[in-house]
């Protein structure tokens, strides 16, 4: 491909704005496919994929002939525009003609950024992925990747200016180096482009649903409806748990013990002279411990609490000591 | 094959050298293939003198060409191409991107290279093998480097060495395997 006629120059009230429906395309149609370049629309073909049968719209690229089939229902998705206006190529120009800015440090960062603007298919977007590329070149040597990197977006970027200006590919390369690097001694004043590329926003990867084949789904309302209605929310809880796991209410465990060790603190009180409270505890406590080991021998699984532990201890603990004070109190 | 055609006279020596770098740079044979007239239609009247790039590659006569053979004009006026927004560049040379004609002028070179010199001839052959990589295409680099860099940089003109940078001169490698397959 060496340039486009004059006659099939674009117009400049022409814009690029995205095809929405293959419908809108005819023969002979030039549209620039994202990554791909410009492509002429050569029609719609049938063809049997997969035992099924799809229709595709048909376009050939321009700088090396090859066929393009995109399936009519996606041509709306795929980024598919008409090629740029002159309004388009001249913010191209003040966007290659303005100062270079500081690059991009990170190279993941960078790398991301320019795949996007390579993909979204703006033509401001491939034009700004040369410019950040020429920048890092002026000061060093571009790596591979980001070498074959700016390789392709000058590609992407030469055959549309080629076309929209009506001009051979070595002028618009021309044109693209004079812009990018000026002649020494050019003054120009400064510029900046109308508008930047947008990127649009990536597509979030949705996980699949965890769900048996034959369940039914449950709306979310249906389910705080539910909440209304008093549903027994532990009921699953306890299905879950194993049997032995059940867990049972805290307050049988704990407050029966509290009530005898209540009871015997009161008689400890009443009858407790201040001098042998030491003998009286010491008694206490060895009473307790064989009460304690004949408990555990009786009820292995049974699970001693703390109030039971400060029973057979003899000790106080804060729970006892302050049901001693509620008691006092009363 | 690379064939070297002049338009207007130069050095035998000139032409020699320049087919010998073009030979050494891309390891295809080059050789200069006599003189042709300037085509009269794609001289401009506006500026006087100049010839319209595109015009003269579709007009100039060729010589025996076979396929995958590259035609290189030697000139010493000046070309013209359209104006962009930004003004017209500098032009050195003009290529046909994928094709098989190129064209190099000295009409803007330095005024201190004179013809017959060292200096002379690296530069018209590193401008040759800028324009014969474009029919290869190969487009342009940002290595200053390289001599697929663009001729008015400052980097073209400090590396005088007529070489390609290692990515010019892969692409061109394949280019040629595939040519010649």
């Amino acid at each position: 491909m060496d340039g486009v006629p004059v006659e099939d120059a674009i117009s400049p009230s022409e814009s690029q704005p995205i095809i929405r429906s293959a419908s809108e395309l005819q023969p002979g149609d030039r549209v620039v496919y994202p990554n791909q370049g410009v492509c002429r629309v050569r029609g719609t073909e049938d063809k049997e994929i997969a035992g099924s049968r799809l229709t595709f719209l048909a376009m050939t690229r321009e700088e090396d002939n090859a066929t393009i089939l995109v399936p009519l229902a996606k041509v709306p998705t795929i980024g598919l525009r008409k090629v740029a206006g002159s309004v388009e190529i001249e913010d191209v120009f003040d966007l290659l003609a303005s100062s270079f800015e500081d690059p991009e440090l990170d190279w993941k960062v960078r790398h991301r950024h320019h795949v996007d603007l390579l993909a979204a298919g703006d033509i401001l977007g491939v034009a700004e992925v040369v410019k950040a590329l020429q920048g890092i070149a002026n000061m060093r040597p571009l790596p591979q990747r980001e070498r074959e990197r700016y390789d392709t977006a000058r590609r992407l970027l030469e055959d549309e200016i080629a076309v929209a200006l009506g001009i051979p590919l070595a002028t618009a390369e021309d044109l693209i180096d004079f812009a990018l690097i000026p002649p020494p001694g050019t003054v120009r004043a400064p510029r900046k482009p109308r508008r930047l590329a947008e990127i649009p926003a990536r597509p979030r990867p949705t996980r699949p649903a965890r769900r048996a084949p034959g369940a039914e789904e449950v709306e979310f309302e249906e389910f705080e409806e539910g909440l209304d209605e008093g549903l027994d929310l532990e009921a699953p809880l306890d299905e879950e748990l194993g049997p032995e796991e059940v867990l049972e209410p805290e307050t049988e465990e704990v407050l029966e013990p509290e009530a005898e060790e209540l009871a015997e603190l009161e008689e400890a009180e009443a009858e407790r002279p201040a001098p042998g409270r030491k003998k009286a505890t010491r008694a206490r406590k060895a009473e307790g411990e064989t009460q304690a080991t004949r408990k555990k021998s009786e009820a292995a699984a049974a699970k001693p609490t703390k109030a039971a532990r400060a029973k057979k201890e003899g000790g106080k603990t804060p729970r006892a000591s302050r049901s001693k004070k509620e008691a006092e109190e009363s | 094959m690379i064939r070297v055609v002049t338009l207007e006279p130069f050095l035998p020596e000139d032409v020699g050298a320049v087919c010998s770098l073009l030979f050494q740079t891309y390891g295809l044979g080059a050789e200069p293939a006599g003189s042709l007239p300037l085509p009269e239609e794609a001289e401009r009247k506006r500026p006087a003198g100049t010839y319209d790039a595109k015009l003269l590659l579709q007009e100039a006569e060729s010589v025996k060409l076979v396929a995958d053979d590259k035609l290189l004009y030697l000139m010493k006026s000046k070309l013209y191409i359209p104006e962009g927004p930004l003004g017209a560049p500098p032009i050195h040379g003009h290529a046909q991107v994928g094709g098989q004609r190129a064209v190099v002028t000295t009409a803007l070179f330095p005024k201190k290279l004179r013809e017959g010199t060292e200096e002379f001839r690296l530069r018209l052959a590193k401008q040759a093998i800028r324009e014969i990589g474009r029919t290869w295409d190969l487009r342009s680099c940002p290595e200053p480097k390289c001599a697929m860099h663009p001729p008015w940089a400052e980097g073209f003109e400090t590396h005088a060495t007529p070489m390609l940078c290692n990515f010019c001169r892969e692409r061109s490698e394949e280019r040629i395997r595939l040519a010649a397959t």
